[in-house]
């Protein structure tokens, strides 16, 4: 359903030209869960920004490849064709709770600006086009409660509420009910628990992947917890300095992994002795 | 949100008795004192004639005493006579505190509505030509001097061309002329010094919109608006710009000292009817109870104006409102 | 450490010319008497008023004086008045604001309700007030301005304390038994300098704006002393017949705060940490 093909972007920081991403292939089929691991600096969220095409003029850019969503290079798309595909058909859960979400607007605003600039999204038949992609959700406050509840949110005291009256935990599951709203075929997921607490992040991660079952959504899942993604992934692809230097189902991955640097990673994680 | 607000109300209690002692020490820095200046231009006053004049006006009381009693009377708004005319003091303040008023809440008015547009364009667009040339308009901004910029203008637009009146609120012929004609009147003798006290702050203004837009526009959530698909108008017009306009609040409040006191310049040169050019004139003639009365009106003034920028900063910021 | 900033500060054009452009104006303010061409103070009452010529490179003003050589010598005004004032608003500015900022407590309190009373007083106010009092001459000038202009910067100097008091590497200082003196002049003034060396060059400007503010009331340096301001001055009263008199001292005022605006920007971009 998505396909990175060869992709390179560019990064400009203090005058110098860095290449994030190298030469770098990836594929994402329908109802599957992928996971991209990498350190930092490895190039894992540019990834997830250039499917998106969020990178900024002056940040960066895309230098070569295609990014085949559904038939059509996202790559090639004019600005306001980009536009309707972000926020409805691929969506993108961000890092930092306490800072993805405008501390002036309410719970409400947020959500319901997604519906507005997508209006198609609230009828069935024009999203998607198969069996496998998922219901968007129905229209006004009702619409916007049962996204709430969804990710097991108490709707009537959580709708009108600003972020900083929320917890951390709390504040991503309202995000994740935003990157549902409009009923996605592809949820980027770029470090969705690194912000939180151990016992939070279980628990987010959980609901994340119960949802992904339900409603049929592929989800690219990004961090640099390898434990933690080959738990909820069915493929896994290795970042290192903006290539992918392995990719294997998750299992096969985790205890057989064959490159160096993924050897390495799978030490690294703590293990208590035995004795 | 209460708490907030009670705290900087009871801010306002010790500024303002600082803002009085300080106006009334002032005073006293004076040479001699308002019977000596009286008494040089009669030669009938002597020294017996001084002392029961003195007394009179309780000028022989020790310092804090005289201060004491002054503060109860400015409590009740009782400021004095004037010493050039012995009208009230509290009476000629109000005649052109209407005009001052005006004068300032125009070029407010005219300022924000050029340095905020001027500012977002500027960070939406940062490099642009339009950045730079507002950056240079901004520099210039800074660095000339009002009184100047008043000069040139009443030259070109005052003399050389004779568009605009340069002087007064009004022209000569006020009186039996219909309404309308009055309004455009006092309109064409507002513009110029409108625009020269809303210009210099201007610069100010838009150049802090501009950062303030730029620091948000950098903000996690901004991003996350991209992703979601929303217009380039909603991203930068809605979540943008209501974060970038808080700030701006509090330093509105920190800038009205500066607009009254520019105000001061302004009125002597175009001879505008206001308060700031009576208390020009107040202190060229020595006039001390009016001297003090403007130096804490215009205080007072300023501490209520921001008092009102806090309100509006608590009732706009969700963080402050609900606690 | 320094070199960096050196560099940094080539690169910046404006804030250069700037710099240069004050070096320029010191040394004619210091060697003003040598360079002009005409007496400053020697009165010609056959040619009073005349424009622009060869004789008289600028015009000159209404007792026949030329204008050229008395901006010359004004320069020697503006200039030490600038600095001056400055030194001062330095001395209290700064001390009160690290004392505020770093003991805190009832002295900060007490610091801060000053400073509030004196911001709410237009300075303008204070400052004719004062001068019409004690007389308007030069020193008088600079101190009323240095002494109207510190509670800005006491703001400005608590605000940096506050901030970085708090910081790691204070609270390590304390805990180590560091004399409290020694963590003031040791530690915090170095991080606070750059603000006030920004604050400082900006403030030269707005000494000088306000100095021809008052030479130009009539409150300042009185005639036949010249100073840009007071030739200004005169300017309002012959508007109609001799723009020279107005325009000429408007262009140095402008010319010279504007290359105090650009250093002190240059200044910012060069020292600001977060670049």
């Amino acid at each position: 359903m998505l396909s990175i093909e060869n992709l390179c972007v560019e990064y400009y920081r203090r005058g110098q030209v860095i290449s994030a991403v190298r030469d770098l292939s990836l594929t994402i089929n329908p109802g599957e869960t992928v996971g991209l691991v990498g350190e930092s600096g490895s190039g894992k969220s540019t990834v997830a920004l250039a499917i998106l095409r969020l990178i900024r003029a002056q940040e960066g850019r895309i230098t070569g490849g295609k990014i085949v969503f559904k038939g059509r290079n996202l790559l090639a798309l004019a600005q306001e064709e980009m536009r309707q595909v972000r926020g409805q058909e691929i969506t993108m859960i961000f890092q930092d709770p306490f800072t993805s979400l405008n501390p002036v607007m309410t719970v409400r605003d947020q959500m319901q600006e997604v519906l507005d600039a997508h209006p198609l999204s609230s009828s069935p038949a024009v999203v998607g086009g198969g069996p496998m992609d998922p219901r968007p959700v129905a229209a006004g406050d009702d619409g916007l409660k049962e996204a709430l509840s969804r990710v097991q949110l108490d709707p009537s005291r959580v709708l009108n509420s600003y972020p900083h009256q929320l917890s951390g935990g709390q504040r991503q599951r309202v995000m994740i009910a935003i990157a549902l709203l409009s009923g996605p075929a592809l949820v980027l997921a770029d470090e969705p628990t690194t912000a939180l607490d151990v016992l939070v992040q279980k628990d987010i991660l959980e609901l994340l992947f119960q949802l992904q079952k339900t409603m049929q959504i592929s989800v690219l899942l990004i961090s640099h917890n390898l434990a933690l993604v080959a738990q909820y992934t069915q493929r896994l692809a290795v970042m290192r300095q903006g290539k992918i230097v392995e990719e294997q189902p998750s299992r096969d991955l985790f205890y057989n992994p064959k490159d160096a640097y993924t050897q390495e990673l799978i030490r690294a994680i703590p293990a208590i002795p035995q004795n | 949100m209460t708490a907030y607000l009670s705290r900087r109300l009871l801010h306002l209690i010790p500024t303002l008795f600082g803002i009085s002692l300080l106006s009334f020490f002032l005073i006293q820095l004076a040479p001699g004192g308002p019977i000596d200046q009286m008494a040089d231009l009669n030669p009938h006053v002597t020294p017996a004639v001084k002392a029961r004049i003195r007394s009179d006006m309780g000028l022989d009381q020790p310092i804090l005493v005289q201060y004491g009693r002054w503060l109860k009377r400015i409590a009740f708004f009782d400021f004095g006579v004037s010493l050039k005319d012995n009208r009230p003091v509290f009476k000629k303040i109000t005649e052109r505190l209407p005009a001052t008023l005006l004068l300032n809440i125009l070029s407010i008015g005219l300022m924000l509505l050029l340095a905020i547009p001027i500012g977002f364009f500027a960070a939406i667009k940062p490099r642009s030509w339009f950045d730079r040339l507002t950056t240079v308009f901004v520099f210039f901004g800074f660095s000339v001097p009002t009184y100047a910029v008043a000069l040139l203008a009443m030259i070109v637009f005052g003399l050389r061309l004779g568009w605009l009146p340069i002087s007064g609120l009004s022209s000569l012929n006020w009186a039996p002329v219909p309404v309308w004609m009055k309004v455009w009147d006092m309109a064409r003798h507002l513009l110029l010094p409108t625009l020269v006290l809303g210009l210099t702050s201007l610069a100010g203004l838009s150049r802090y919109m501009r950062s303030s837009m730029l620091e948000i526009i950098h903000q996690d959530y901004i991003r996350a608006a991209e992703a979601k698909g929303l217009t380039f108008w909603r991203i930068y017009g809605v979540h943008a710009l209501r974060n970038a306009l808080i700030p701006l609040i509090t330093l509105f409040g920190l800038m009205l000292p500066d607009l009254i006191g520019g105000g001061v310049i302004i009125e002597t040169i175009f001879a505008y009817p206001g308060m700031g050019r009576l208390g020009y004139e107040a202190i060229m003639t020595r006039d001390y109870n009016l001297i003090m009365a403007i130096t804490v009106i215009s205080a007072g003034l300023t501490v209520a104006g921001n008092f009102l920028a806090d309100l509006l900063y608590a009732y706009v910021d969700p963080r402050i409102r609900y606690r | 450490m320094i070199s960096l900033y050196l560099e940094r500060f080539r690169q910046n054009r404006l804030a250069v010319a700037g710099f240069l452009f004050i070096v320029l104006l010191a040394l004619l303010a210091l060697f003003a008497p040598w360079l002009c061409p005409h007496d400053p103070l020697a009165q010609n009452l056959v040619e009073r008023l005349h424009g622009p010529s060869a004789a008289h490179w600028l015009g000159t003003d209404d007792l026949g004086r030329d204008v050229f050589s008395r901006l010359l010598l004004g320069t020697r005004v503006s200039l030490s008045v600038g600095f001056v004032a400055v030194g001062i608003e330095l001395v209290i500015g700064v001390t009160l604001g690290l004392c505020a900022g770093f003991f805190g407590g009832k002295l900060d309190t007490l610091v801060m309700r000053l400073v509030d009373v004196m911001l709410s007083i237009p300075a303008i106010f204070l400052i004719l007030a004062v001068l019409a009092f004690l007389g308007p001459n030069i020193y008088n000038v600079m101190v009323i301005i240095g002494l109207t202009a510190w509670p800005g910067l006491t703001r400005l100097v608590r605000g940096e304390c506050l901030s970085i008091r708090e910081r790691e590497y204070i609270q390590a200082a304390r805990l180590s038994g560091i004399s409290t003196a020694r963590i003031l002049f040791v530690h915090l003034l170095p991080n606070v300098i750059s603000p006030i060396l920004v604050s400082a060059t900006l403030g030269v400007g707005g000494a000088i704006l306000t100095e021809s503010a008052l030479s130009f009331l009539g409150l300042g340096v009185q005639p036949p002393a010249p100073s840009w301001g007071n030739i200004l001055s005169i300017g309002r009263d012959y508007l109609h017949m001799a723009w020279w008199l107005s325009l000429f001292p408007t262009v140095a005022i402008l010319v010279t705060v504007l290359a105090f605006n650009l250093l002190g920007e240059g200044l910012r971009d060069v020292l600001d940490p977060r670049t």
